[in-house]
């Protein structure tokens, strides 16, 4: 409550902090080849710590007092622009800043805006674009989620996967959001690659802690992406060739300077490369392969200076498929999972102050697997289907009142339907459908957040977040608050802290722990309630002038309630036999319990130069209690690491050739390994239909039982890899662009353990533990162009 | 052309599928043979009855280890007294039928074997104090022509701890020769004074004339061992192991205590 009296009292405040002769410099920046519109720009004025930043939509205000000033626009990677001028009434300031494509070159003004010591925020991992194409990446195929996962705090799954575990969290609580719609399973090729076609990417963010309020949803980070406009002024695109799949992105106005769009696709190939192969080994009777293939789309309308449209859009397929004929049987089957998301965005400016933007989303996945069979007259056909699928409205609303006050608020609406299993059975003269609910729940979210300037060298981003759900009967409430305080000791250091709390309402059953399409969405009911998570994180960043250095240390304790796992022996596969008519009820095989995460983050940074890259070090402990689960005794999820390190270097050796690496190494896994066997000895209290009756009333049943120690008491052996990579580029006639790009993934090929089995040693004739690894050195080669 | 196809599809085939497997270069920890013990106690019995064998490591062990029964000592102490337990060759059991307990007296196991020394404790349990009351039966048909009775019981615990664990066997009986059990779940915990209603199950075809329920109250290494082992066979690949609970210090196993009531029924008349 006291919080609640503190934020009303501010904004009452407010209006003392505006002077009679304050002005208000408003616009768009955008970029010049392009008119792309430019997130998070640095805005301020030169030799002062007044200053703001150009919101998702490229929308900036900064208010003043009527001077001269020189007032600096300045991004990673463009040349910054100065505006040296008397400022003496409001004005609208359109900016259009032009790439500087050798980064070395970025003078003086450009140190500024990668100083993380005078930044509100934390645990933020921003990655631009362009470094995510020049990291070396599995088969060549870059991956916007694993560049992420070299940063510390934030590791994948088992090998080569893209899921994301960020602060020992599981891959559940990440809120993954491109432009606005959730996206619910980013991954291709049961997780080798995500779904994020960095070609079409504008900008990503990664929150793992310190959580502004408009976020909320999940417990561990939030990754939010935003797709590229479009190219307003001329038609362009990008191509690309590799092993495993393709690329085209095209791009263009639609009516000059007013509207544009942009249409990025791809597809693997594997398919119909091996289908001729496939053919011949089976003389012609069956078939079968795998792909996938995802496209994104944008278009974008300008109605006025203060009004614009957008609609984009993402569609995603994974697919296996098989056919075989024998005789006159046949046999189908099939199991695809799918993403499908939509926004359609009203971004509108009240006045120089305000601006609003508001999003109709939508979004669906769903996860499916069919088998037909036909022999004759008779025939049978299985479907399995999960699922879960979003509709909602959103309103974000800034408002820069002055110089010291940057505020944001909003609400959103979500109605989400889940199909958690539905599973029809028909065979001739016998069908059924079992378990085919739907689950309808709305989820409602209202926020406000102010960064404040409290004194010139403190800064405060306080917010609270309203969040709510509804299930049937069923109503949770929550208060969510949030704050990050940063404080500048000197011009280059700064000491930072955070606290923020979140709400869960959207659950993930997980059978396996690393994020498999099989893995069941499901609402918080009166049984299953919303998960919760308390973090606090303290750190410090200092900036190096020279060389171009910025070091960030972050320590953080997180603690988890109401998070939910499967019961032991249970799985997504527990349904009844379909002549049973029994249904399953994924709340019978859940189980709920608590965890708590702790840990140390080092990253040391270089974004200028010749040579970029950084150095990320991780020390955490992460565990779990659950009373149905180790007998109720804690135990270290899988994703448990105690050290992870990064290495990631890029090399511009001159302008045609631009060399990379990465090292990683990692704690293994924490799993159950069965290390002996016996014979366990239950009690029968009858004595009948024991099969070993003993003696007087305690009788023995008997059971063969592994022995597996506490759960996930065994290690797999340490992950380590090194990735490099080269690309050598071209400057082609009509500045077209081409890069032919060289990569090792794991280049010293390293047998990681991907998992383990009971094996037999023919040579000392003893059953041992025999490990499988998945990847060898493995080149990768792809072609790229620009037009 | 067809041939650099060919070649091209041949090596994503193997870059994709290509998996390396070697012996696991990797220490496995507490990968010795251990004793294994089992025994459930009450005040009720007279006799204790001790299960005792050996664990196979399963990584590099040449054969399973057998135990030798005569090198085996175990002993139950209680108060002071202890209890040599003896070997039973025909039912592979150590025993010792001259015991008389009572509620609250605390038990202690020590068996060791060549070496190796396991303990463990438990404590004897109250009777069961409970209402029951048999609310009926009803027929449940399946698709496939298979009929089940389901009977409902309601059961009040009186017990006066805040947990109870309770256990309720069920065995079904025709002409008075035992027909079927109900194996499913039958572990409850129940707060002090609490209701349930219970659906037993197990009457296949109701063809059963008369059924026992065992009422069990036992503690809580009994309650969470069973419902391990209710548990412990294999279920697919996706399902996550099942951790037998153990209460037994330097080796695996069980040493708890129960108190049981019997209740009978004549049902599907």
């Amino acid at each position: 409550m006291k919080y609640i009296i503190t934020i009303i009292i501010l904004f009452l405040g407010l209006s003392s902090f505006s002077q009679a002769k304050d002005i208000t410099i408003s616009g768009y920046v955008r970029e010049k080849a392009s008119d792309e519109l430019l997130i998070g720009v640095n805005i301020y004025i030169k030799g002062t710590q007044i200053g703001t930043i150009s919101n998702s939509y490229g929308f900036y205000s900064l208010t003043i007092l009527a001077q001269e000033a020189k007032i600096v626009f300045s991004y990673v990677g463009y040349e910054p622009i100065i505006m040296a001028q008397t400022f003496n009434k409001d004005s609208v300031i359109n900016i259009y800043l032009e790439s500087n494509t050798d980064l070395s070159e970025v003078d003086v003004y450009g140190n500024r805006d990668e100083k993380i010591a005078d930044k509100a925020v934390m645990s933020v991992v921003s990655v631009p674009v362009k470094q995510v194409r020049d990291i070396p990446a599995l088969l060549g195929e870059k991956d916007v989620f694993k560049v992420l996962q070299l940063m510390p705090g934030i590791r994948g799954g088992s090998e080569a996967s893209s899921g994301l575990y960020v602060r020992g969290g599981g891959p559940d609580q990440n809120l993954v959001i491109l432009d606005d719609a959730v996206v619910y399973n980013a991954m291709h090729l049961f997780g080798f690659f995500s779904v994020f076609n960095g070609d079409a990417i504008k900008s990503i963010e990664l929150y793992k802690g310190g959580f502004p309020a408009r976020f909320g949803g999940r417990l561990s980070s939030v990754i939010d992406m935003s797709l590229k406009d479009g190219n307003r002024k001329e038609f362009g695109g990008e191509a690309s060739i590799g092993l495993l799949s393709s690329r085209l992105l095209l791009e263009g106005p639609i009516i000059k300077n007013k509207s544009s769009f942009i249409i990025s696709g791809r597809r693997s190939y594997v398919d119909v490369l091996a289908a001729p192969i496939i053919a011949s080994m089976e003389g012609g009777g069956s078939t079968a392969g795998y792909y996938f293939y995802d496209l994104n789309a944008k278009a974008n309308y300008e109605i006025s200076d203060k009004d614009k449209l957008y609609l984009s859009g993402y569609f995603g397929r994974d697919k296996f498929y098989s056919h075989d004929t024998w005789e006159d049987q046949t046999s189908d089957s099939k199991l695809f999972w799918e993403n499908a998301t939509g926004t359609f965005r009203w971004n509108h400016q009240f006045s120089n102050k305000l601006f609003s933007n508001t999003s109709f989303i939508f979004s669906n996945y769903q996860f499916v697997i069919e088998m037909e069979e036909e022999d004759g007259d008779d025939f049978s056909h299985l479907r399995y289907k999960s699922g879960i699928r979003d509709l909602g409205i959103k309103t974000d609303l800034t408002w820069v009142p002055n110089n010291k006050h940057y505020i944001r608020y909003g609400g959103a609406i979500t109605n989400h339907l889940f199909t958690p299993s539905a599973i029809v059975y028909e065979q001739k003269g016998f069908d059924t459908e079992l378990n085919a609910k739907e689950l309808n729940s709305i989820e409602t979210s209202a926020y406000i957040e102010d960064e404040w300037k409290a004194f010139n060298r403190f800064k405060v981003n306080m917010g609270l977040r309203f969040s709510n759900f509804n299930y049937n009967a069923k109503s949770y409430f929550d208060l969510e608050p949030r704050i990050l305080a940063s404080y500048m000791l000197t011009d280059l250091l700064s000491i930072k802290a955070s606290y923020a709390q979140m709400s869960q309402y959207v659950h993930l059953l997980t059978s396996t722990g690393i994020g498999l399409p099989t893995d069941l969405w499901v609402p918080s009911t009166d049984r299953v309630g919303p998960q919760k998570s308390k973090q606090f994180a303290l750190g410090m960043a200092k900036d190096f002038e020279d060389p171009n250095f910025s070091l960030s240390v972050e320590a953080y304790y997180k603690t988890m309630t109401d998070i939910i796992s499967y019961k032991e022996g249970a799985s997504f596969m527990m349904f009844d036999d379909p002549t049973s008519s029994e249904e399953f009820n994924y709340e019978d095989a859940v189980t709920i319990g608590k965890g708590y995460s702790t840990g140390i983050e080092v990253l040391l940074q270089r974004k200028f130069g010749k040579l970029t890259g950084w150095i990320g070090y991780t020390l955490s402990l992460t565990k779990y209690q659950f009373d149905e689960l180790n007998n109720g005794k804690e135990f270290f999820p899988r994703h448990d690491r105690r050290h992870d390190f990064s290495i990631v270097g890029i090399y511009k050796l001159n302008e045609k050739i631009t060399l990379s690496a990465t090292w990683i190494y990692g704690t293994g896994d924490a799993v159950s390994l069965a290390k002996s066997t016996y014979t366990a000895y239950g009690h029968n209290p009858s004595g009948v239909g024991s099969n070993y009756p003993g003696q007087g009333l305690s009788y023995f049943n008997s059971y063969q039982t592994n022995h597996y120690g506490d759960k996930n008491s065994f290690r797999m052996a340490a992950y380590h890899r090194l990735d490099v990579g080269a690309q050598f580029k071209k400057k082609l006639k009509k500045g077209r662009e081409r890069v032919i790009e060289v990569s090792l993934y794991n280049a010293y090929s390293r047998q990681n353990p991907f998992y383990y089995y009971t094996g037999y040693d023919h040579n000392t004739k003893q059953t041992v533990l025999k490990q499988v690894s998945l990847f060898p050195i493995l080149p990768g080669v792809s072609y790229y162009l620009k037009f | 052309m067809k041939t650099y196809i060919y070649i091209i599809a041949t090596f994503l085939i193997l870059v994709l599928i290509s998996s390396c497997e070697k012996n696991a270069d990797i220490e496995i920890p507490d990968n010795e043979p251990q004793l294994v013990v089992a025994a459930f106690i009450s005040s009720q019995n007279d006799t204790i009855s001790l299960k005792v064998s050996m664990s196979h490591p399963i990584y590099y062990s040449s054969g399973s280890v057998q135990l030798n029964y005569d090198e085996v000592t175990a002993v139950v102490s209680s108060g002071g007294i202890n209890h040599n337990l003896t070997f039973d060759n025909h039912n592979l059991t150590f025993f010792s039928d001259k015991v008389q307990f009572n509620a609250g007296d605390n038990l202690k196991l020590n068996v060791s074997y060549r070496g190796e020394k396991v303990t463990s404790e438990c404590t004897i349990i109250t009777e069961p104090v409970y209402d029951f009351e048999y609310l009926g039966s009803e027929t449940k048909t399946y698709k496939d022509g298979y009929s089940e009775g389901i009977h409902k019981f309601k059961i009040t615990c009186n017990n006066g701890n805040d947990i109870n664990y309770y256990r309720l066997n069920s065995n079904f009986y025709m002409y008075n020769y035992w027909y079927s059990n109900y194996y499913e779940s039958d572990l409850y915990e129940f707060a002090k004074g609490e209701t349930r209603t219970i659906e037993i199950r197990g009457d296949h075809d109701l063809q059963a004339d008369s059924m026992k329920v065992y009422i069990i109250n036992c503690d809580e290494h009994y309650y969470l061992y069973h419902k391990n082992l209710g548990n412990s066979y294999e279920k697919g690949p996706f399902t996550e192991p099942i951790i037998m609970y153990n209460n037994v210090e330097g080796g695996l196993g069980i040493f708890s205590s129960y108190n049981m009531q019997l209740e009978k029924y004549e049902i599907n008349k």
